[in-house]
């Protein structure tokens, strides 16, 4: 364990947030104090009281650090204001460095697109049109790459693909409620990699590169997925199994047309008459045998509408521009590899992180 | 025309109730009061309606509705009850169940209806769940498992979210999916419950913002056995937004927040069920609650009496 004294002082912009608090629990654990930068409450934002917490209101020229980690990102309000929160992330960070200084930006593999469906490398993305959150990405990193042209500090931007682990809500969050409410989660006969890192490891390596880091002027990329091969239907059939139920796939068509998928609903419908079944248990003389002699005849998840006291087949909806957009990143066929600086491993492997996320789902205690 | 008096113009009121209430014409807010003299003009002016101090909202509204934090809501219900009058006190009800009988108990005897405002009650699959119990696809409950939290980002005009004892993540998130479950599963309308092997872990004392718990609620029919709980609410991180009820014969799952869709699983596997509504975004479902009670169409879903059942649990807890 490096020793705390060998750093100096180290602000963390957007502590409050999933990473933030990851990350300031492993500098913790490592014995080293950060300041905590926020927007929100204090209390809400982090716990404990080993780190300093600073709001952002705060930050004045005259409180510079040597070391700036920035996770803020514009995510909150109308896509058209992401530009102006950007700006204002921007000059907080600016304000709290000093000149020369460093600073670790952390971005996403999205700018390579939300799919991942642009080229990888690990060096300067173009400015192109995306998604608002990928465009404030890209922007993101063109400000403090430039900002290092001009003011020759240590720049080091690192790129983490998709965070998942423990309590994550931008992924294990959603697999688990899709899984739940039997909404799509992948596409027939395609297989995504997931691209993703564990939140732990993700606070181990940035803070690996904050307490080790060297911080010579210049500007290095590096790439964090430690579990970039990984399927997605690998962390998905782990949790379908714990949860007891089969995922749903959407039909490949139904990606880009406005679909029925009645052919599949047919299918699960074969010899299932749920409207009388149904009337049978509104009558009252069925209690548990409707359910179960429905569901021996059930090939797949079946979906059926409840109107008024009737059961009855539900239509296939088409699928949702938010399921479109999830199932794409589902169906990433590129893999985003990790670039890592040498004398680093993720110390969270593959069992470890899916047998923390299925605690969290477990909510054992 | 139902004239209405909103007694506290804070977050709730901008963020809900200005985009709900002026979407009917059988209602319109007149009168306004907040002892924030700035909240109660900002309000006036979103409803065009007039600030008037409480005694006067009081003498002239038809209809009451108390948007205060939860330590005032007692003494504000008791004031606003009149024979005839449709009051509607926020959630979380009342902070004792003590307070919760009384103000039921005062609001019957002044012939007056008191309302309270979980609209969660309306949420499609929360609904459907409800009838899935009812018709008695999974049996006698036996255990209820929820969970709920990510991070918080609501900011009350008057803080009382992180000072108010009852403003920690229990009695504000935690009633909303605590209702949810009981209304699910038909307990709210157990006439009396009482909690037993009570084990609770909190971040802090209230207001907390990371709540645990196990116990066990009595109560209900001759027969009903103790129904286990189990529940974790969080504002630091994101937990499943799910609620589990367990019965003798299978399971159901359904979200905690806005959802159409149900999963009924019994030992031979399981199936989704979709409610027939649909709701673009969950103001509708705000607006449906108000509507219900104002104009007294299917107002019995949130009749005061079903709530001193949750009140008593909250309280228990938040005391264990
Ligand atoms: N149904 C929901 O989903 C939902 C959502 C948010 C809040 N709420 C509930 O609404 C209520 C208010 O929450 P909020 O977030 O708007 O709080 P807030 O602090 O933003 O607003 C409360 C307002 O009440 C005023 N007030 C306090 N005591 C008063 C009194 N005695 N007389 C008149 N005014 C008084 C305050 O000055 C403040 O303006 C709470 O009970 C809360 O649980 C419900």
């Amino acid at each position: 364990m490096p020793e705390a004294s060998s750093v100096k002082t180290i602000a963390v912009v957007g502590a409050a947030g999933f990473v933030g608090r990851q990350l300031l629990k492993t500098m913790q654990d490592a014995g080293v104090q950060v300041t905590a930068v926020i927007r929100g409450a204090a209390e809400l934002s982090v716990e404990g009281s080993f780190h300093n917490v600073l709001h952002e209101s705060q930050v004045t020229e005259s409180t510079a650090f040597d070391l700036v980690i920035n996770l803020a990102y514009p995510n909150s309000g109308p896509l058209f204001s992401y530009a102006a929160q950007n700006r204002l992330i921007f000059a907080a960070v600016e304000r709290l460095m000093k000149p020369g200084g460093r600073l670790i930006h952390v971005s996403t593999q999205a700018v390579f697109g939300l799919a991942l469906d642009r080229p990888v490398s690990a060096s300067p993305v173009r400015k192109v049109r995306d998604a608002a959150y990928v465009e404030a990405k890209i922007e993101a990193e063109h400000h403090f790459a430039a900002l290092q042209k001009k003011g020759g500090l240590s720049l080091d931007i690192v790129r983490l693909g998709n965070v998942w682990g423990y309590a994550s809500g931008a992924w294990a969050l959603p697999l688990v409620q899709r899984l739940l409410t039997g909404r799509p989660i992948g596409v027939q006969g395609v297989a995504g990699l997931s691209n993703s890192t564990d939140v732990a490891n993700v606070a181990s390596y940035l803070s690996h590169l904050a307490i080790q880091g060297e911080g010579a002027p210049g500007l290095r990329f590096h790439h964090l997925a430690e579990f970039s091969s990984v399927p997605w239907s690998y962390w998905i059939d782990r949790l379908a199994a714990e949860l007891q139920v089969s995922p749903v796939h959407a039909g490949p068509e139904q990606m880009t047309l406005p679909v029925s998928g009645r052919a599949e609903l047919a299918e699960a419908m074969a010899g299932v008459k749920p409207r009388a079944l149904y009337r049978r248990l509104a009558g009252e003389r069925v209690s548990g045998s409707w359910a179960r002699s429905m569901l021996t005849r059930l090939p797949r998840p079946l979906f059926v509408k409840l109107k008024g006291r009737e059961l009855s087949p539900a239509k296939a909806m088409p699928l949702s521009r938010e399921d479109q957009m999830f199932l794409s990143i589902m169906s990433a066929q590129q893999e985003f590899k990790s670039q890592v600086v040498a004398g680093w491993t993720p110390p969270v492997g593959q069992e470890e992180s899916i047998r923390r996320v299925l605690g969290w789902l477990r909510q054992e205690w | 025309m139902i004239s209405i008096g909103l007694v506290g113009c804070g977050a709730v009121v901008h963020s809900n109730y200005a985009k709900t209430l002026p979407v009917r014409s059988e209602y319109s807010v007149r009168f306004v009061s907040d002892i924030n003299e700035a909240q109660a003009q900002s309000a006036a002016a979103l409803f065009n309606a007039q600030a008037t101090p409480l005694d006067e909202l009081v003498r002239q509204a038809d209809a009451i509705i108390i948007t205060t934090p939860p330590s005032t809501h007692e003494d504000l219900v008791l004031k606003s009850i009149r024979s005839g009058r449709v009051v509607l006190c926020e959630k979380p009800f009342m902070t004792s169940a003590a307070a919760a009988r009384r103000v039921v108990d005062a609001a019957a005897a002044a012939n007056s209806e008191l309302f309270v405002g979980h609209f969660r009650r309306t949420f499609p699959q929360v609904r459907l769940a409800r009838d899935l119990v009812k018709l008695g696809t999974i049996g006698q409950v036996q255990a209820i498992r929820m969970s709920e939290g990510g991070r918080f980002t609501w900011k009350a005009v008057s803080g009382y979210t992180v000072r108010d004892p009852a403003g920690g993540v229990l009695w504000d998130t935690g009633s909303h999916t605590l209702d949810t479950a009981l209304f699910v599963a038909g307990m709210d309308l157990w006439p009396d419950l009482e909690l037993s092997k009570i084990q609770v872990r909190k971040d802090k004392a209230e207001p907390s913002h990371d709540f645990k718990a196990r116990f066990e609620v009595l109560g209900g029919k001759a027969g009903q056995s103790p129904v286990g709980f189990q529940l974790h609410f969080s504002r630091f991180e994101a937990l499943p937004n799910f609620i589990e009820i367990i019965g003798e014969r299978g399971k159901i799952s359904l979200s905690a927040g806005m959802d159409t869709r149900v999963r009924l699983a019994t030992a031979e596997g399981s199936i989704v069920l979709s409610a027939e509504e649909q709701y673009a975004e969950i103001l509708e479902c705000f607006e449906l609650q108000l509507r219900r009670i104002l104009l007294r169409d299917g107002q019995e879903d949130f009749a005061a009496f079903r709530f001193v059942g949750l009140t008593t649990i909250l309280e228990t807890l938040s005391n264990a």
